[in-house]
This record gives structure tokens, sequence and C-alpha cells, in this order.
């Protein structure tokens, strides 16, 4: 299971995001650094909400964090990213960016444990929605409805 | 001199004339002449009498003995017309470049025609009453049997068609009705229902981790 304990996990939601940001740490970790000032401002890469996250992990553990140490915080972050679950959900219409972030935040807050949220565009569901998470499938949308109409 | 001169004309042309006459009669009144025009109608004639004749003596025999009923009666006697009919459009046919060749085809037509409605015809005849009767009912009872059979074959049909059809529509229809549904409610309703669902799912709380 991931570690929720690092506030920039924690700021993942979906999974282009977390694309984005693993694609950065990797290189984040490629460089060469020897102290947390230097993360500073070597992690310009990432954005600065981001940024600041990471140096609040950083500086939360410990403030004058050896290289290899603050390499080992960075990779845990990157891996506890890598092994968030994904929720997939499906709508019937293509979402807007800001109803895209209120569903994500509410999938987030009803899961309760640190994910990733993936919006697919699926006509044939009509309305509603449709959610695929951790290998079960849970249905409400209008073909659901229309199906148990169809068994009546 | 010109009068005998007119008048020497005016007798050559007589002779003349008088001579293609005889000849043009005695043309008329040779026999080969004669016996074309008779060979050229003498079968069509000959086929329509016989067929007159069949069709006739067919008509009194169902007339008489009621043998069969009507749609059977009927049976025949469209029969025999359309054998009638056909027989005399071909002779038609056949007469419009008529030979001796075509003449003797149009009697084997007639021929066989006019011996198999013959044979037919008399073998009605030496039915006995009792044999008439069974016959009858034989004959009622096929039909009746088959339109039985017909109509349960169709009622049969129409079940399997209408269960067929329903089946579809209740396939099609719930798709036809989610796409036009899908595209007929507005972005804010579809919000409005995903939001409704969120709430439902966590209320179930059946998104346990």
């Amino acid at each position: 299971m991931s570690d929720p304990t690092y506030k920039l996990t924690q700021s993942v939601r979906t999974v282009t995001e977390s694309k984005r940001l693993l694609l950065k740490l990797d290189r984040l970790l490629a460089s060469s650094h020897t102290t947390t000032s230097d993360y500073k401002n070597l992690s310009k890469k990432l954005t600065a909400v981001q940024r600041q996250l990471l140096i609040e992990d950083l500086q939360d553990l410990d403030t004058t964090l050896s290289e290899p140490e603050a390499q080992k915080i960075i990779s845990d972050i990157r891996n506890s990213i890598k092994k968030m679950p994904i929720a997939t959900l499906e709508l019937a219409f293509q979402s807007s960016d800001l109803f895209t972030e209120e569903i994500t935040d509410t999938m987030k807050a009803i899961i309760k444990t640190p994910c990733l949220v993936q919006i697919k565009h699926n006509p044939t569901i009509g309305g509603g929605i449709v959610i695929y998470f951790q290998g079960r499938h849970h249905d409400y949308s209008l073909t659901d409805k229309f199906d148990e109409f169809s068994k009546v | 001199m010109t009068i005998a001169l007119v008048v020497w004309i005016i007798s050559v042309i007589v002779t003349v004339a008088t001579f293609v006459i005889i000849l043009l009669v005695l043309l008329i009144r040779t026999p080969g002449f004669k016996g074309k025009q008779k060979t050229k109608l003498q079968p069509i004639n000959e086929a329509e009498n016989l067929i007159s004749s069949a069709q006739a003596k067919a008509s009194k025999i169902i007339q008489n003995a009621n043998l069969f009923n009507e749609q059977a009666s009927k049976q025949i006697s469209d029969s025999l017309e359309e054998v009638n009919q056909t027989t005399k459009n071909r002779a038609s046919k056949i007469s419009e470049n008529i030979t001796n060749k075509a003449s003797e085809q149009l009697n084997d037509i007639i021929d066989k025609h006019n011996e198999k409605w013959e044979q037919t015809l008399s073998s009605y005849e030496t039915l006995t009453q009792e044999q008439i009767v069974q016959f009858r009912k034989k004959l009622s009872d096929t039909i009746k049997e088959e339109i039985k059979n017909a109509q349960q074959s169709v009622a049969q049909h129409r079940i399997t068609e209408e269960k067929r059809v329903t089946q579809e529509l209740e396939k099609q229809m719930p798709k036809l009705i989610k796409k036009l549904t899908g595209r007929s409610i507005p972005v804010d309703v579809h919000e409005d229902i995903v939001r409704e669902a969120l709430a439902k799912i966590r209320q179930d709380n059946i998104l346990k981790p």
C-alpha cells in the first residue's frame, strides 16, 4: 500500500498528474545533489506547489538530510505514487476541468486513501457514472437503470 | 381503213381477255388449289370442335353426377378452360404460317389433349354412386385437414415472428433510448446526476480500499 505520509504523494490526484510528476522525479533522482538546500534550487522542474510540498516532505523528516537520505525519500515518494490505486470513472459527457477537479476531490474523500483518479468519456452509459476500482465495478449509470427496467 | 383497224384491235383485246378469264377459272377449279385452302382451316376448326366437345361433356358430367363440390367443379372447369384457351392460342399462332407440317403438329396437340381429357372424363363416368360419395367425403376431409394445417402453420409463424420482433425491440429500444437520452441531457444535468451518484456511493460506503 502507498505511504500516505508524504504531502507530495497526497497532492497527486489524477493519473495524468502522476505520470508527469514521476517523470520529473526520475530526472531529479538522476541529478547529483549534496544538500537539502540544493534540492530547493534544483527542484525547479516541478510546479511551485509540488516543489514546496517536496521541500516540506524533506524538512519534515530532517532538515539536515544527507544526499543518499534525500534521494531515498524522493525514491519513496516516487514508489508510493506508482503504487497508488487507480479509480477509473466513466462519464457519458466530456467533463470540464472544473467538474473533473470537483469529482476527483469527491472520489478521494470517499475512498479515504491516496489514490489516482482517471476519467474516461463513454457515451454508451447514457448518463451517471461507472467506477472501476481495485478490480471491482460499480455501475451508477443510466444504462444500468435501463437494464434493470428491461428485466422488470 | 381506219374503221377496219379499230375493229381488229377490239377483237384482239376481247380475245386476250377471254383467254385470261378461262385461265383463271381453270386455276380456281384445280384440286390442289382448293385443298390448300381446306388444309389451312381444318386443324383449327377440328381443335375447336374437339375441345368444345370435351368441355361440354365434362360440364354435363359434373352437373348431372353432382360428383364434386363447388370448389372441385370450379377447378376442373378452370383446367378445361385453360387447356381450351392454351390450345386455341397455340392453334392461332400456328395458323399464322400454316403448312402441312404445322397442321400435323396441331393435330397431334389436339389429339393429345383430347385423349387425356377423354380418359379422365371416362374414369369419372365409371364411378359408382358409393364411390362418388366416398370420394367427395375424402376430398372434403383432405381439404379441411389442409386448411387446418395451414391455419396452424400461419398461427405458429405469427407467434414466432411476434416473439422475434418483441425480442429485437427489447434488445434495440434500450440502446436507442440510452443513445438519445445521453445526447439530449444538458451538461449541467449530467453533472447533477453524477453528483447524486457519488452521494449515493458515499452513503453506501462501497468503495472500501
